[in-house]
C-alpha cells in the first residue's frame, strides 16, 4: 500500500538552504561513528546519512520530475512509517552536524523535517503527540495545575533550603528575571538546583524576582518535536516577557536556555538579555560577587550538555565554575565539549524512545567510570536526570551531581 | 598532433559522440533544473544571519579546495577525496578546452597554443597527471569501502559503489585509449608527456591492436562518459555542487565559530 501520494510532505517549513543539504550528504559515514544513538540501538537507518538518504528519496519522489514520472508509488507505507520513526528516534543533539565534512545543520534540519512531517499529519510519534498535548493544555508535562507552579518558594523557606522569599517580579518589577522552567518548578528534586541558584544570586546581591504562577512553559518542546504551534505559542510568551520590562532572563534550565536563547528571536524580538545560570554564576564568580570558599574535596568529571554546548559554545563558563570550587579535582571525559556524548534526553526521544534514552545516558556514565571520578557533575536539569536513571542502568558508583550543587556547598558551607 | 588528430589513426564515429553528449547533457541539464526547483520549493529563509562574505570566502578556501575539514577527521580520508576532487577539477578543465577547440578559430591563438604549442605538452601531461589522481583517490576509496569491517563507520550501498565504479572504469578507459594510440603511432615527440598512457603503451607496442577495437574502445569510452554527466544529478554525485554551497551557507551562518572550524587556529 502507498501512502506517500495521498500523504505528501509540505516543503514550506524548510528552507532551500535544507532541501539542498539532502543532497550535500555523501554519506561518507563520519555520522555513524560519532551517533549516541546509533551507539546503543544499531539499526542502519539510524544513521543520519542513510535517514537524509531516505528522506531524499522520499521527498524527492514527491516533489519535482521523480513525482510526476510516479517514482513515488515505489515507497511503501511501511517504509514512510519507519522514515518518521527513525527521524523521532534522535536527540537532536548535533553531533553530527559537528563531524559532517558537508557541515550539514543537522539540528535545524530534523527539526524543520518534524514540523513538515507533523504538518503532513505523519508525526510526531503517539506517546510524543499526548506529551504535547498534555504540555499545551496544562503548560507543563506533568499534568500539574498552573497554581502550583510558585508554591516551591514558600516550601523552600519553610523547608530552609531557600534563604530568602523571592519577589514577584510582576508585583515588584526587578531588573532580572529568574525563569525555572516546567522540570524544576514540579520535579521537587530538581526544583532544589533552582533554589540553589536563587541563593547564589540573593548572596550576590542580585535584584531578581520570579513568575511564580504566572510562568508558562517556555514551550520549547514544541519546536524539538515539531509542533506547528510553537511559533505562536512562543510569541505569547515573547510578549509577556517583554513586557515585564527586565534586562536580563536567568534560566537554570539548558532546555529552555536555547528555546528562549536562540528560538524566540527567530520569531519575534526580545528585549532583554538571556543567560543560563551557569554562566551568570561564572560571571558573578568572576566579579568576586560571589566567592566559593568551602572544600568540596570529590573527584568529578564534567557532562557537556547539548543545548548549552554545541548548541550555543558555552563550554568554558562550566569549567571555571567547576575549577572555581575549592578541594575539586576535575578530570575530563574522552568526549567532551563539541564532541560529548548525547545523554539521550534531548529532542524528545525520552518520551517516544525511553529505553533506548537510558541505554545512551548509561553510554554516557561508563565514560564518565573511565575517568576515575566519583561524581559527574552538568549545570543541565534533565541531562542530570537522564544520568542519574543512566547510573541505575548501568549500576555504576559513580554519581551525578548537579553543578550548582557544589558551587552552592562551597559558597554556604551546606 | 592535436587532441583529436587519433581520427588519423582509428575512426571516431563523432556523430555518435555529438548525439550521445548531448544527449548526457540535456539528463544532467533537466537533473540539476530538476535539482534546484526542487530546492526552491523551500519557502523558509536559508540565511538566518546577514551572510558574512569574509567568513564565505576564507571558508571555501580552507573547505571546498583544500577539504581541511576532511583532513582532521584523517589523513587518507582527505587524500582521497583530495586526489578525486582536483584531478576531477584537472578533467574537467581540459574537456572544456576540448570543447573550446572544436568552436574557436584555427589560426586564433588559443587554438594554436593548443594544438601547435607547448600547450598540447601541458594537455597531456595535465590529463595523465589528473587522471591518475582520480583513479588512485577513487581505487582506494573503493577499496576502503569494500574492505571495511562490519560495523566500521562505512555503510556501502549500491550507489556508493556505482559513482566511484563509473569514475575508475572512465578514467582507465581514457588510460587504455591514450596508450593504443601511442603504441599504434610510434614516435610520437609528445609521448613522454602522457607519462602513464606511455608506460601502459609499453606493454602492447608492437602487438597488432585491430583498428575496430580502438573504435570500439572510443566509443564506449564516450558513452560511459555521457552516462557519467547524465548519472551526475540523479545520484550522490550531486554533492559535488551541493555540498561545497552547503559549506560556504554554514560558514556564513556560523561565522567561524571557534568549535566547529577550531582547526583554524
Amino acid at each position: 500500500m502507498d501512502t506517500s501520494a495521498r500523504q505528501k510532505i509540505p516543503l514550506n517549513s524548510l528552507s532551500p538552504r535544507q532541501l539542498m543539504e539532502l543532497d550535500a550528504c555523501t554519506r561518507c559515514g563520519e555520522c555513524m561513528k560519532w551517533c549516541p544513538i546509533y551507539a546503543v540501538d544499531r539499526s542502519a537507518d539510524l544513521i543520519p546519512g542513510n535517514r537524509i538518504a531516505a528522506l531524499r528519496k522520499l521527498l524527492k519522489s514527491q516533489h519535482g520530475i521523480r513525482a510526476r514520472l510516479a517514482a513515488g508509488n515505489r515507497i511503501s507505507k511501511e517504509e514512510v512509517e519507519r522514515l518518521i520513526e527513525v527521524l523521532y528516534e534522535c536527540t537532536t543533539c548535533g553531533q553530527c552536524h559537528f563531524v559532517c565534512p558537508a557541515r550539514i545543520d543537522t539540528v535545524e534540519l530534523w527539526e524543520d523535517l518534524r514540523e513538515a512531517v507533523v504538518e503532513a499529519g505523519l508525526g510526531p510519534l503517539p506517546d510524543q503527540a499526548e506529551y504535547l498535548r498534555v504540555l499545551k493544555k496544562y503548560e507543563n508535562p506533568f499534568k500539574e495545575p498552573r497554581e502550583n507552579r510558585g508554591i516551591w518558594v514558600q516550601r523552600g523557606l519553610e523547608q530552609g533550603t531557600l534563604y530568602r522569599d523571592l519577589p514577584l517580579i510582576t508585583e515588584s518589577p526587578q531588573p532580572v528575571l529568574f525563569y525555572l522552567g516546567c522540570t524544576a518548578s514540579y520535579n521537587t528534586e530538581i526544583n532544589l538546583v533552582a533554589q540553589w541558584v536563587a541563593n547564589l544570586m540573593h548572596y550576590a546581591g542580585v535584584r531578581f524576582g520570579v513568575l511564580g504562577n504566572q510562568e508558562n512553559c517556555c514551550r520549547g518542546k514544541l519546536r524539538r518535536m515539531g509542533d506547528g504551534d510553537f511559533a505562536a505559542k512562543a510569541a505569547e510568551n515573547i510578549d509577556l516577557l517583554n513586557s515585564l520590562g527586565i534586562d536580563t532572563l536567568v534560566t537554570n534550565c539548558a532546555g529552555c536556555f536555547k528555546t528562549i536563547f536562540q528560538d524566540y528571536p527567530r520569531i519575534k524580538k526580545i528585549n532583554f538579555k538571556v543567560y543560563h545560570a551557569i554562566e551568570y554564576v561564572d560571571m558573578l564568580i568572576r566579579e568576586r560577587r560571589l566567592q566559593p570558599v568551602n572544600l568540596v574535596p570529590m573527584k568529578v568529571t564534567y557532562h557537556d550538555p547539548c543545548h548549552l554546548g554545541r548548541h550555543n559554545g558555552i563550554y568554558d563558563a562550566p569549567r571555571r565554575v567547576l575549577q572555581a570550587v575549592p578541594g575539586v579535582e576535575f578530570v575530563e571525559m574522552e568526549r567532551i565539549r563539541q564532541n560529548s556524548r548525547c545523554c539521550g534526553m534531548g529532542g524528545g526521544l525520552k518520551m517516544g524512545f525511553p529505553e533506548i534514552q537510558t541505554l545512551a545516558s548509561a553510554e554516557r556514565i561508563r565514560e564518565a567510570e573511565r575517568t576515575g571520578a566519583e561524581a559527574v557533575v552538568t549545570p543541565c536539569p534533565t541531562c542530570f536526570l537522564g544520568l542519574q536513571a543512566g547510573a541505575a542502568r548501568a549500576e555504576s558508583d559513580i554519581s551525578a551531581r548537579h553543578l550548582m550543587e557544589l558551587v552552592n556547598i562551597s559558597v554556604f558551607g551546606r | 598532433m592535436s587532441p583529436f588528430g587519433t581520427d588519423l589513426i582509428y575512426y571516431k564515429p563523432w556523430l555518435y559522440f555529438v548525439i550521445i553528449q548531448t544527449l548526457g547533457l540535456t539528463i544532467f541539464i533537466i537533473g540539476m533544473a530538476d535539482n534546484l526547483n526542487f530546492y526552491f520549493r523551500g519557502r523558509a529563509r536559508s540565511f538566518r544571519n546577514s551572510p558574512g562574505f569574509a567568513a564565505m570566502i576564507k571558508i571555501f578556501l580552507h573547505e571546498v579546495l583544500l577539504q581541511r575539514q576532511l583532513f582532521t577527521r584523517g589523513f587518507f580520508r582527505w587524500l582521497n577525496h583530495i586526489l578525486i576532487f582536483w584531478g576531477f577539477l584537472g578533467l574537467l578543465s581540459l574537456s572544456a578546452i576540448g570543447v573550446l577547440l572544436k568552436i574557436v578559430p584555427g589560426d586564433a591563438a588559443f587554438y594554436q597554443f593548443f594544438t601547435a604549442g607547448s600547450g598540447y605538452l601541458y594537455y597531456k601531461f595535465v590529463g595523465d597527471l589528473a587522471g591518475l589522481m582520480v583513479l588512485a583517490g577513487a581505487v582506494s576509496a573503493l577499496i576502503g569501502r569494500l574492505r571495511a569491517a562490519p560495523g566500521s563507520n562505512i555503510d556501502t550501498r549500491f550507489s556508493d559503489t556505482a559513482a566511484l565504479g563509473i569514475l575508475v572504469v572512465l578514467v582507465l578507459t581514457g588510460f587504455m585509449l591514450e596508450s593504443l594510440r601511442l603504441a599504434a603511432a610510434p614516435g610520437d615527440p609528445a609521448a613522454q608527456y602522457s607519462f602513464v598512457a606511455n608506460f601502459m603503451a609499453g606493454f602492447i607496442e608492437g602487438g597488432q591492436v585491430p583498428r575496430f577495437l580502438m573504435t570500439a574502445f572510443w566509443t564506449f569510452h564516450a558513452t560511459l562518459n555521457a552516462v557519467f554527466v547524465a548519472y551526475l544529478p540523479f545520484s550522490k554525485l550531486a554533492h559535488v555542487f551541493a555540498a561545497p554551497a552547503e559549506i560556504v551557507i554554514n560558514a556564513s551562518e556560523e561565522q567561524l565559530r571557534g568549535d566547529l572550524y577550531g582547526y583554524l587556529r
